[in-house]
């Protein structure tokens, strides 16, 4: 069995935040898929996440025995044209809340583009040279909001409805001289249902049933027959309905990622490699591709009582497959393998293992197993700088060395991520 | 909840010039945090000859033609809700929120209005302003 020890440090630059954008994780780089057909990803298996408008990382990684830099870019082209809406401060709830595939296809498609130099190592009988790595990730279940934000938030729109229902009811009947009817009850209703269903502060699948609570409230109030009693009431109802709304508000608003996704998410991925032998584009040639699913489910362990605390348990999982061209190796690989990562404020650790099946044994060889394994740790230092440490081993370079001795393989260096 | 009455709440007299006599006035609402790290949800309660309901930053609502509206109050009440949509350590409701009132006869600006909840802000402001349409002598 060969032992590598994996150590990588990443810092991460950003600019231009947009703050309509609900990020899955703000201001990391996540994997370029390219870099993982170029064999000098950082982490097997990551989190999928919401990628920028466009966003740079440079990396070096030990190839040839020797330090080499890495350069990725990723970017996601619907977000190119996006015309920024009239007023940036409107909530708008359906880009947080909704979990409908194609608007997260949209947000969370990303294009990259890598480069590292390449060895023998892992590109068998091709010549050193450069890699360009191409590569597709697409988010096909976004996951949803967390639960307790989810919970605050409808507490906060039953009483936002209920609230200007009563605001109409009482302006109609405080005039002196108008003669209180049941038909005032009926067109403050209307007036506010019709204004419900326009809404844009509240998601449209939560709608219905809001409807359904302000049809509730209706009955409540048509039950009273006096002007005065009334009036007493809706004044008394809007005391309590602001003091419901303002209590669900500070619960979201004391929390620091109010509005992360948990649950299920999962992502699909397409990479591609050419190599250039030498580097020279004349010796170009097509050496491997390979897809993959993302599985993962990400857990709360946050507490009201303790809002600025953020805490999650990642449980994720890789299924991959690599078409190898034969100079790189006879084989094919399928990858399968699982990470358990724990996430508190500025920091997670992460342990992530990989096995690696080839779908023929190289000739005069048995063995068609490999491994990867690999310890993460991640502390973001400010805002937009994060400090990543992996240490673990990776994959044999191809079936042919399978079966020899251990051997220590490093990668290190430094990842700077520029995002708009 | 705190509530913010621009003119300490007695009606602020506008005087509209006499050649938009026969012109269309609209009323928009426009809520501004002093950071983007919060979104503003809510709702606006227009009450000028009839109640009507907005969201809480809107645009260009027509009220009626200058004439029909003279020695008649407009009330708008802007209900805004502060929703943490940004992530970090600051509390979204503390965030003050400026709210402008922007009165136009056709495409011309009248009057701007504006309240701010920056001595007390909290996590739902309301902010009130009441004018009242005076025809120009």
């Amino acid at each position: 069995m060969k032992v590598a020890g994996i150590a990588f440090i990443s810092l991460f630059f950003a600019v231009g935040l947009q703050a309509q954008d609900p990020q899955l994780k703000q201001l990391e780089l996540t994997t370029s898929p390219a870099y993982v057909l170029l064999g000098v990803q950082p982490t097997n298996i990551q989190r999928p996440s919401t990628p920028r408008d466009f966003a740079a990382s440079l990396q070096t990684a030990q190839v040839n025995g020797s330090i080499q830099p890495n350069f990725a870019v990723e970017t996601n082209p619907f977000n190119w044209n996006k015309k920024v809406p009239q007023n940036k401060y409107s909530f708008i709830a359906n880009d947080y809340f909704s979990d409908k595939l194609w608007p997260a296809i949209r947000k969370n498609f990303a294009l990259s583009l890598a480069t590292s130099a390449t060895d023998t190592a892992k590109f068998g009988k091709l010549h050193k040279g450069t890699g360009i790595g191409y590569g597709v990730r697409i988010t096909l279940f976004p996951g949803t909001v967390n639960k307790r934000t989810r919970d605050d938030f409808k507490v906060w729109a039953r009483a936002e409805i209920k609230e200007f229902f009563a605001n109409v009811l009482q302006r109609t009947i405080d005039d002196e001289g108008h003669a209180f009817t049941y038909q005032d009850v009926i067109q403050a209703f209307d007036i506010s249902a019709a204004a419900l269903l326009s809404k844009k502060d509240i998601p449209d699948h939560m709608k219905p049933w809001l409807l359904n609570e302000l049809t509730i409230y209706k009955g409540k109030i048509a039950a009273v027959n006096d002007k005065s009693e009334l009036s007493s009431l809706l004044t008394a109802e809007m005391d309590t309905l602001s003091r419901e709304k303002e209590q669900a508000l500070d619960k979201i608003n004391a929390r620091k990622t109010p509005f992360a996704r948990d649950g299920f998410i999962l992502e699909f991925a397409y990479a591609g490699l050419t190599l250039m032998q030498s580097n020279a584009w004349d010796s170009s040639v097509y050496a491997k591709s390979g897809i993959w699913l993302t599985p993962s489910y990400r857990i709360d362990l946050g507490t009201d009582q303790d809002p600025g605390t953020i805490q999650s348990l990642d449980i994720l999982g890789v299924l991959r497959y690599i078409w190898n061209t034969s100079r790189v190796d006879e084989a094919n690989y399928l990858d399968f393998g699982a990470k358990l990562q724990f996430n508190r404020n500025d920091w997670n650790l992460g342990f992530e293992g990989v096995f690696r099946h080839a779908s023929k044994a190289a000739e005069g060889l048995d063995s068609r197993w490999t491994y990867s394994w690999v310890g993460n740790f991640s502390y973001t230092i400010k805002e937009n700088i994060t400090l990543r440490l992996s240490f673990g081993s990776q994959f044999d370079g191809t079936t042919r060395s399978y079966t020899r001795p251990n051997e220590i393989l490093a990668i290190g260096g430094i990842n700077f991520g520029f995002l708009k | 909840m705190a509530k913010y009455l621009f003119n300490n709440g007695k009606l602020k007299d506008l005087t509209i010039p006499g050649q938009f006599d026969s012109t269309k006035i609209f009323v928009s609402a426009d809520v501004i945090p002093d950071d983007d790290v919060i979104s503003v949800a809510g709702h606006a309660v227009i009450d000028c000859l009839k109640i009507e309901i907005e969201d809480v930053i809107f645009s260009d609502h027509v009220l009626n033609h200058a004439r029909k509206l003279y020695d008649h109050a407009l009330e708008v009440e802007v209900n805004a809700s502060k929703i943490k949509t940004g992530n970090g350590d600051a509390n979204g409701s503390k965030i003050p929120l400026n709210c402008r009132l922007l009165i136009e006869a056709g495409d011309n600006l009248l009057e701007e209005f504006e309240l701010s909840d920056k001595k007390s802000p909290s996590a739902n402001s309301v902010f009130i302003f009441r004018i009242k349409f005076l025809k120009e002598q």
